[in-house]
């Protein structure tokens, strides 16, 4: 009898102790309400969005626009263009709403014309000879003049192996062109890695500023970005930076830190933008959410370029000719100068 | 930060060799005072299950429920007057939350490393049962993973808490060898040293290591491979309860076999960005006598 007391006062405590985790959780927050959705992603970009200012976004105004757009029972579908439609207007292609069944994103490219085709390139300039240093495409154009090379995505994957390869092979050319025009971006360390071998001292590249509260204009206080030139083999003569609207977020980034960098020139058309980090986030209903929580700044601390790197010489493609690609013939005759 | 963390495990490692070394000098001085330090000493091997949820609302409102596997390894002294014990615990296992429609999974791994002292309290404490009270410090160390996250995937803070412990152990021995007579065949059961305890932790210095108020870290657009940057210490923040139930049973004069059920709940402070985590765990213990 005794040991059956003690084993139930054993349990209940136990259990009156489990119990106490309800104080931790206070509620549930899991919902497919579409108005609990909505106004849970509107208050996380609301605190946590970096643009609002530069792109001059009225963002009360907005949850107006797309709140009436809400009912009771609304689909899946339905919620999620209303969802969707409310965060292009950040006009930022580093804000998607991700569900199983769709992906939201505004389209930054479609800002200006296309001016890439890669096929282009191929037939008339590097007459279907490539070397594919990984994640690297390259060869020699304008008769072994000049080093072409084409980056079509930061994978994360360059490194000291594939750099020096390349440097080496193209160290006695006039210049270097670096195609980086459709280039969505990717991982931020190869921006660092390929600029260190374009320096030969310390470089005040650019600054960067994080949301710290939940006010629109509540930064950190702008964080100094330097390059360090590496201690292998460099190239120190004239870059060309090939650009289009299609370059975006890590290739923006390039950009950026190219205006701050003498033998980078920039040639093409204006990027896409993306200089905020993106974070990322879940909606009750399990819906992700991605947006920019950060600012780059130019030299002169200011956010603009978020609108795109404008180039140094600006070139459009003449879909007339398909013989021809204008933009890379304004860089071969610039390297030729 | 590092300094308050050292001197932490200073004073733990610290006070764990001075026990060892005051025992050994005292059992060669006198006998009576053995009864002041500890007699019993193990080496303890754990293995078990944890029902484990937790929500890090700077990420997501969502909880998320999963099992991990559980290893521990501890050492523990038993004496009349003290109990010391050091344990590492690792977990590692999955979770999911509980809505439909969303393929979302988190990867996580937790690791403790614990020192605790209790000291017995002779008004509390009698024949059958005994009564202790002393701390507990846990240090927390829990990792997720998480793709559906996007750039806040990884999920990262250090969790150390100074707690009072309170423990009550009741003795369930069978003195006496019995014959219990059932329906088509006989059971003798033989003399059998046992106890039952139940423990309660409640911290009294509750910190956290973790990011900051954006979550997502800065380091990869500013050239900077300190990926904590942004990490903040607080001393004094949120709160941790645990409990827990342990069945000893003897198997000879030497090793022992405890089942215990462990609870253990902490959450960090803040509004927004509050990370609570609670685990239920299920466990076996090989109890390893060590002593000569």
């Amino acid at each position: 009898m005794k040991k059956t007391l003690i084993y139930f006062i054993l349990l209940f405590s136990v259990l009156f102790f489990n119990s106490c985790e309800n104080l931790f959780y206070d509620e549930d927050h899991a919902s497919k309400d579409p108005f609990a959705n909505f106004n849970y992603l509107w208050q996380q970009c609301d605190t946590k969005y970096s643009y609002f200012d530069l792109k001059k976004i009225d963002w009360n105004k907005i949850k107006s626009k797309y709140y009436s757009k809400l009912y009771t029972g609304m689909s899946d579908d339905s919620l999620f263009n209303v969802l969707g439609s409310m965060l292009k207007e950040l006009k930022d292609d580093h804000t998607n709403l991700i569900s199983n069944f769709n992906i939201s994103y505004f389209g930054t490219d479609h800002l200006g014309q296309d001016n890439f085709d890669w096929r282009i390139v191929l037939d008339h300039y590097l007459h279907n000879d490539v070397i594919i240093t990984v994640p690297f495409e390259h060869n020699f154009i304008d008769n072994g003049n000049i080093g072409y090379i084409r980056f079509a995505s930061y994978t994360g994957e360059v490194d000291e192996v594939n750099l020096d390869y390349i440097i080496k092979r193209y160290s006695n050319t006039k210049g270097l062109i670096i195609d980086i025009r459709e280039n969505g971006g990717g991982a931020a360390n190869d921006i660092f890695t390929i600029l260190s071998r374009f320096v030969n001292t310390q470089t005040l590249l650019y600054y960067s500023r994080i949301k710290t509260g939940p006010g629109h204009n509540d930064f950190s206080e702008p964080q100094a970005v330097y390059i360090y030139p590496d201690k292998n083999i460099k190239f120190l003569k004239k870059v060309i930076l090939l650009t289009d609207r299609g370059t975006f977020s890590a290739g923006s980034f390039t950009c950026l830190a190219s205006k701050a960098l003498p033998n980078l020139i920039m040639i093409g058309d204006t990027t896409g933008g993306g200089l905020g980090l993106p974070n990322g986030g879940q909606l009750p209903n399990g819906w992700t959410y991605r947006f920019s929580i950060s600012q780059a700044l130019d030299l002169d601390k200011k956010p603009d370029f978020e609108n795109g790197v404008p180039p140094d010489i600006k070139v459009d493609f003449n879909w007339n000719d398909l013989t021809r690609d204008e933009i890379l013939d304004r860089a071969i005759e610039e390297l030729n100068k | 930060m590092l300094l308050f963390f050292a001197l932490i495990l200073l004073f733990d490692v610290g006070t764990y060799s001075q026990n060892y070394e005051i025992e050994k000098t005292q059992i060669r001085d006198s006998t009576s005072s053995i009864d002041k330090f500890p007699k019993k000493k193990y080496i303890g091997a754990s293995f078990g299950l944890s029902l484990t949820n937790f929500r890090d609302l700077a990420t997501s409102p969502l909880i998320y429920y999963g099992i991990a596997k559980h290893v521990s390894i501890s050492r523990m002294k038993f004496g009349t007057k003290k109990e010391c014990l050091f344990d590492f615990e690792y977990y590692a296992g999955s979770a999911v939350p509980a809505i439909t429609g969303i393929d979302t999974r988190s990867y996580f791994s937790r690791l403790d490393i614990m020192h605790s002292q209790l000291f017995k309290i002779n008004f509390l404490s009698g024949n059958k049962f005994k009564s202790g009270f002393g701390y507990k410090f846990d240090f927390t160390g829990m990792e997720r993973e998480n793709t559906s996250l996007l750039n806040n995937l990884f999920g990262f803070e250090l969790i150390p808490t100074l707690a009072a412990s309170y423990k009550i152990t009741f003795d369930i021995s069978r003195k006496e060898g019995k014959t219990i007579n059932l329906l088509f065949f006989n059971r003798k059961l033989r003399p059998v040293k046992r106890n039952i305890s139940l423990r309660i932790d409640v911290g009294v210095i509750n910190s956290t290591y973790r990011n900051n108020y954006i979550y997502t870290s800065h380091s990869g657009v500013i050239n900077d491979t300190n990926y904590f940057r942004d990490y903040k210490f607080s001393m004094f923040s949120g709160y941790r309860f645990g409990s827990g139930i342990d069945y000893t049973k003897y198997l000879n004069e030497r090793n022992a076999l405890v089942f215990s059920y462990l609870w253990d709940a902490f959450s960090t402070g803040g509004s927004e960005e509050k990370f609570i985590n609670a685990m239920h765990i299920v466990r076996c213990t090989l109890l390893f006598n060590t002593n000569r």
